[in-house]
């Protein structure tokens, strides 16, 4: 768009249109108030920084201001006082339709019209924004396989005949049309039964791997924020920040009791869903190949203590796992064992996947213990039972001397130790713990 | 003289009655609808607005046609005058309540959604909240026909055109030579015409319709 490409834009629309809209960019909070007529303000003083490319989820109890902050964003709702910057322009200065335009915006049951073809809502704001037809109808189908759903059968379909996470989709896909650098979304999940709700965030990281946007996600549900968010923040009664950080920091050094309880912090079955498996030490078994000989096998299992091996195709990717009792009084390779010797490996876990998922494959495995694989299927290690009590017992370990710190602090007038900033000290000795794992891990 | 021999004997009439019966209504119900959905649509967002202008009209309502015509001759003399105003002023009602029941029958959420992506009020208006309200809004509309189409006929009481002619002569001269014919037909005419009109909207309705919310399929 050749509008504004010598000056600095000073639009929205002009900051998308210049880096092909497509990364995220940076939204301020800069004490920003919203008082409904004379009552108590709904929102107070808030403010916040929201990183480029980042999730930052904001929950909290129900009234407490959440929607309003986010209307406030895309100026559904003008703030009492205070600044609020986009990419570090102005909203305010912005004709507000304009504005936005460039800013998805993505509520709970996705407010699809019904009177549209699921085309005809994704089109709404490039048609607001002038593009043509044929431009519309490539970029319709082009959301739609981004967000997994097949363009030739529900680009004509009703809103009516899809279902709640089908609608979800195309609320997505809607508030992504004109590219937008940032995305709302209000409780977007909120309505659907948790395995389409599951599917939905996990589609969300991927698209979100993609794309790059800034989006302020808006939920109720703390295991939906841990999974989601970059950063989290917990607000409290006017949107008072209880607690803003990372989800490690939150379950690790919750800012306060009422924190805790919330987000139930530092449970087992948390830090298991938090943690993915490639952050992990993983275990590596022996490895084998179909034309190893028996004999020189069971030599190395004995070696390395171990009781079992790998065995892996030529594509290094793992075929079945053989133990010593299989190989006991074999010979030959290892490929021309009875088909009964080991068993084979039916269930894969990749590095992105969480210690939960992990455990889950690990119980319904018959051994116990469930391989890694990378790109292609490459096997890359192990998970055991063991291996996951390690890495929670580490992120246990982590956030031991932060606890020491505000133990101690809480009787002393020192306001640091007491509120929700974390000892510097103690968040230093738990950077290099991390830093620690990091370096066994490799 | 039998019916159809009476029918056939001033065909030419007849037919010249009923169409300007026929576009009387018809351009009443334009002003109607014109006047009643952008009343609907300045009131329906305020609710002492839209109590105003549906009291107004109801008032109106509660007048018998017979009256209104009647005390419509002071202003307005005699002839299509009083009875077009007659005819819009109670089309009026339908329209402008369903506007305003379909207007706020509309989804709060579909309008902030559609304010949320970037839509003008003007744009959320025409694009989601009128089509959505349509339905409804044709239904007012379909009842306000067939009240203009009965108020039509009584409007030749006041020299109005129209099928009413046959009626009220012929009620006039009852016992006469084709007295009853000429009610008869004069009714029979308006049933048939308001029976064409609603299936003129029944049609209109169906290809006016997103298949997205009409009721069935
Ligand atoms: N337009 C308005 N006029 C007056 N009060 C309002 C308005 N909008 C919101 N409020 C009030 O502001 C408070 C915060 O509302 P908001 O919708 O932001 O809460 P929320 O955190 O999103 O809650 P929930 O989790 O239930 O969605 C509520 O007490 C609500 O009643
Ligand atoms: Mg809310």
């Amino acid at each position: 768009m050749p509008e504004t490409t010598t000056a600095h834009p000073q639009t929205l629309a002009a900051l998308a249109a210049e880096d092909g809209g497509t990364a995220g960019v940076p939204i301020e909070l800069i004490g920003v108030s919203k008082r409904f007529g004379s009552a108590d303000p709904v929102v107070d003083d808030l403010t916040m920084t929201v990183p480029a490319g980042e999730i930052v989820v904001l929950l909290g109890p129900s009234g407490c201001g959440k929607t309003t902050t986010m209307r406030m964003i895309n100026r559904l709702i003008e703030p009492t006082s205070g600044r609020i910057l986009i990419g570090g322009l102005d909203a305010r200065a912005q004709q507000p339709d304009q504005l936005r335009r460039h800013i998805g915006y993505v509520i709970q049951q996705a407010g699809l019209f019904p009177h549209m073809t699921v085309a005809g809502n994704i089109a709404q704001v490039p048609l607001m924004l002038g593009w043509d037809r044929r431009r519309i109808a490539r970029r319709v189908d082009e959301l739609l396989e981004l967000v997994g759903l097949d363009p030739a059968e529900y680009r004509d379909r009703y809103p009516r005949r899809l279902s709640g996470g089908q609608q979800q989709r195309v609320g997505v896909a809607r508030a992504l049309a004109a590219d937008p650098p940032v995305l709302l979304m209000d409780e977007p999940f909120g309505a659907l039964d948790p395995i389409t709700r599951e599917n939905l965030q996990e589609e969300l990281l991927r698209l979100q791997g993609e794309l790059s946007k800034t989006i302020v996600f808006v939920t109720h549900d703390v295991d939906e924020a841990l999974r989601l968010g970059d950063r989290i923040a917990i607000l409290g009664a006017g949107s008072r920040i209880v607690q803003f950080g990372t989800p490690e920091e939150i379950l690790a050094e919750p800012a306060d009791p009422s924190v805790e309880q919330f987000v139930g912090g530092g449970s087992s079955m948390k830090l298991l869903k938090l943690t993915r498996v490639r952050d992990v030490a993983l275990d590596d078994a022996v490895r084998a190949r179909p034309g190893d000989d028996v004999a020189d096998l069971r030599r190395r299992l004995h070696e390395a203590a171990r009781d079992w091996a790998v065995v892996l195709d030529e594509e290094e990717r793992p075929l079945r796992w053989v133990g010593r009792e299989d190989l006991a009084g074999g010979s030959g390779p290892v490929g021309v064992l009875p088909s009964a010797a080991g068993s084979r490996i039916d269930t894969v876990i990749s590095g992105g996947s969480t210690l939960q998922e992990a455990v889950e494959a690990l119980l319904n495995a018959d051994r116990e213990v469930v391989p890694v694989v990378g790109r292609h299927g490459r096997y890359v290690g192990a998970v055991t039972l063991a291996t996951v009590r390690q890495a929670i017992q580490e992120v246990r370990q982590r956030r031991q001397p932060a606890r020491h710190v505000r133990a101690d602090g809480a009787g002393t007038a020192v306001p640091a130790a007491s509120g929700g900033v974390p000892d510097t000290a103690a968040l230093a000795g738990a950077a290099e713990a991390g830093a620690a794992d990091e370096a066994d891990a490799r | 003289m039998t019916l159809p021999e009476y029918i056939a004997s001033r065909f030419d009439m007849l037919a010249f009655q009923a169409v300007q019966h026929a576009s009387m209504v018809a351009q009443c119900l334009l002003v109607a609808a014109a006047v009643g959905v952008g009343l609907g649509i300045l009131v329906h967002r305020d609710e002492r607005a839209t109590a105003l202008a549906t009291g107004a009209t109801s008032v109106l309502f509660t007048i018998p046609s017979l009256a209104m015509l009647g005390l419509l001759i002071a202003p307005l003399g005699l002839g299509v005058a009083p009875s077009v105003t007659a005819i819009v002023l109670y089309a009026l009602l339908p329209v402008l309540r369903n506007t305003i029941v379909g207007l706020n029958g509309v989804d709060p959420a579909l309008v902030e959604a559609a304010r949320g992506i970037g839509m003008s009020r003007s744009r959320v208006l025409l694009r989601v909240q009128l089509p959505l309200a349509w339905p409804v809004i044709l239904t007012g509309l379909r009842v306000a026909a067939q009240l203009a189409m009965g108020i039509g006929a009584i409007a030749a009481f006041v020299s109005g055109p129209g099928l009413g002619d046959q009626i009220f002569s012929g009620l006039a001269r009852i016992g006469a030579a084709n007295a009853l014919n000429a009610t008869l037909v004069g009714t029979l005419g308006i049933v048939l015409m308001a029976l064409l009109f609603d299936a003129l909207f029944v049609l209109i309705g169906k290809l006016t319709t997103s298949r997205g919310i009409r009721s069935h399929a």
